[in-house]
């Protein structure tokens, strides 16, 4: 009894440090890189024992920030969504899975470790025995190409732009893919694309109507097993910057207006295409789903800054969540997905993700990220 | 009851309703300020987040007719003028930051940019004015109200300068909208 009691105020007292710990540093804060709403997630990551990742590659951690995603039982606690920097080893303390964390509030199937370097591919850790040493695989290529579409019968749809832009655009957004650690290489090549004297599917009403049409094409109009983006003349009256039919089923489909479109078009629209498409509702409509992809920009605005890869209409990008890069990764509608069916792999994978920027569901959040920032 | 109430009881009492009322006009002010900032913001977001959809279309169409006028004017200004000077600044800001960073992968490439500052900054400040003003003309034909119309007709009258691509969408963004031809079917991922 008297065990059991002392054993109540250690812990007691544990709670109490990691909570005026949490305060002090801060823990908890912006989750969103920058202007965002603060959230509850709160990771302790202060264990110096345990079961510790290590990375077998000696420039991971160094010249590659890692970062270590875990849900499961730890340190006593059924934790989900728990997000630890590597300096360059992960420590998280006291973890199991399978039958030895069996509670009630502790699901088996939301067990998972997966640790991100920024210019790897994520990498996940299916088993806790031992310590964990992760060896990251190269980031996955990406293969796109860039079709500049020029016309041959109206001179008022003539392209605004040259081959040279077009290739800027797609260094542009390579040089981003990087930067943002999403784990993806792209490899991006710059084409000319005469669609003949009607203009085919690339006439004045051209949208994702036509995105079926255009993946009958083939030959030098489109390619299956690449990214294919049409760089046309107008989108829907001027409206539109750019376009993914991800909803008409060609994810691989995408559009961008050559007279008006903004520098990092094509890598906003690559987003898309893996996976970054869920909708939220509208606030002046709460109890009816949104069209898919209505994306209600007051709404998201909280969460994803104005320099998010996904804000609608932002001319400079410089962040991208956890959340996001996982959705891009492990997110049945991201087009590296696109013939792997749902939960059919090891571990529930590719997941179908929530819509909502902060609720706990099947993936991390989409805003979830390390407060100060990563890579 | 003239009986009862002495007259500072009359005068407490008037005060007491006097304040009321003035408290209750105050209330319905801020709603109806409220309100009027609510259409505005739906409005200012259909012009700038271009992944906002069709559905701000139709919340703009249910504004009651009282106050379809006020956003009327508000759009009116954003497709004969355009941005306004602080938001143009800021795209200025945000596409610098663009042209630095392109200029320092180029280099490390040892490569050099194809195009000149000026000319990057002249392309995109064009197209975020295509987009600006073929969205106010959406709006406008969507409201369809006189100052909609005679601001849609003002637009027709702009010269059309066929050398600055994008112009000649703006000027069919605005025949539609004049016709008040149905918008077109908006799918895919903006």
């Amino acid at each position: 009894m008297r065990t059991s009691r002392w054993a109540r105020m250690r812990r007691l007292c544990r709670i109490a440090a990691v909570g005026l710990g949490a305060v002090v540093l801060g823990c908890g804060g912006d989750q969103s890189g920058g202007g965002g709403r603060p959230q509850s997630v709160c990771t302790d990551c202060s264990d110096t024992e345990g079961y510790r990742v290590t990375f077998a590659d000696p420039w991971v951690g160094a010249e590659h920030p890692t970062v270590v995603l875990f849900s499961g039982l730890r340190n006593g606690h059924c934790r989900k969504h728990d997000l630890c920097i590597g300096d360059p080893d992960v420590v998280l303390g006291d973890v199991g899975w399978g039958p030895r964390a069996l509670r009630w509030d502790c699901p088996p199937g939301d067990e998972e470790l997966i640790a991100f370097a920024s210019g790897m591919a994520p990498q996940q850790v299916s088993t806790l025995s031992g310590d964990a040493n992760v060896s990251f695989a190269p980031a996955t290529q990406v293969d796109v190409t860039l079709y500049l579409v020029t016309y041959s019968t109206n001179p008022a749809q003539a392209p605004s732009l040259t081959l040279d832009d077009v290739r800027q655009d797609g260094d542009r957004a390579s040089s981003l893919f990087a930067s943002l650690g999403t784990g993806m290489a792209l490899s991006v090549k710059a084409v000319e694309y005469h669609p003949g004297a009607t203009n085919g599917p690339f006439d004045v009403t051209t949208g994702c109507t036509q995105a079926d049409a255009i993946s009958r094409l083939g030959g030098n109009a489109y390619a299956p097993k690449r990214l294919n983006v049409y760089y046309v003349a107008s989108l829907v009256e001027g409206m539109y910057a750019g376009m993914t039919c991800t909803f008409e089923g060609h994810p691989e489909v995408m559009f961008v207006s050559s007279t008006s479109h903004y520098p990092l078009q094509v890598a906003h629209e690559l987003g898309h295409a893996l996976g970054l498409v869920r909708s939220t509702r509208l606030p002046w409509n709460p109890t009816t789903q949104s069209l898919p992809g209505d994306i209600d920009g007051l709404h998201l605005d909280d969460y994803l800054d104005q320099y998010n890869l996904m804000y609608s209409g932002g001319t400079d990008f410089r962040t991208l969540t956890i959340g996001q890069i996982y959705r891009m990764h492990f997110d049945e509608l991201s087009w590296l997905n696109r013939s792997v069916p749902l939960s059919s792999l090891p571990g529930g994978y590719p997941r179908k993700c929530q819509d909502s920027p902060v609720a706990e569901g099947d993936c991390p959040p989409l805003t979830l990220h390390p407060p100060r920032g990563w890579p | 009851m003239t009986t009862w109430l002495t007259r500072i009881d009359r005068l407490v009492l008037g005060g007491y309703m006097l304040l009321a009322s003035l408290g209750l006009w105050l209330d319905q002010r801020a709603a109806s300020e409220q309100v009027r900032q609510g259409d505005l913001s739906v409005v200012a977001a259909w012009l700038e987040c271009l992944d906002c959809r069709v559905l701000f279309l139709q919340r703009l169409a249910r504004i009651p007719h009282g106050r379809q006028e006020n956003v009327a004017q508000f759009l009116s200004h954003a497709l004969l003028n355009g941005p306004d000077s602080v938001r143009v600044a800021r795209l200025d800001l945000d596409l610098g930051r663009v042209w630095y960073a392109d200029s320092v992968y180029a280099a490390r490439k040892g490569d050099s940019l194809h195009t000149t500052r000026v000319a990057f900054m002249q392309r995109y400040r064009r197209g975020f004015q295509v987009i600006w003003r073929s969205r106010a003309a959406t709006a406008l034909g969507v409201l369809q109200t006189p100052g909609s119309l005679k601001a849609l007709d003002r637009a027709l009258q702009l010269p059309i300068d066929s050398i600055a691509p994008g112009d000649s969408t703006i000027a069919r963004a605005v025949r539609n909208a004049r016709a008040g031809k149905p918008l077109p079917t908006m799918i895919g991922v903006p």
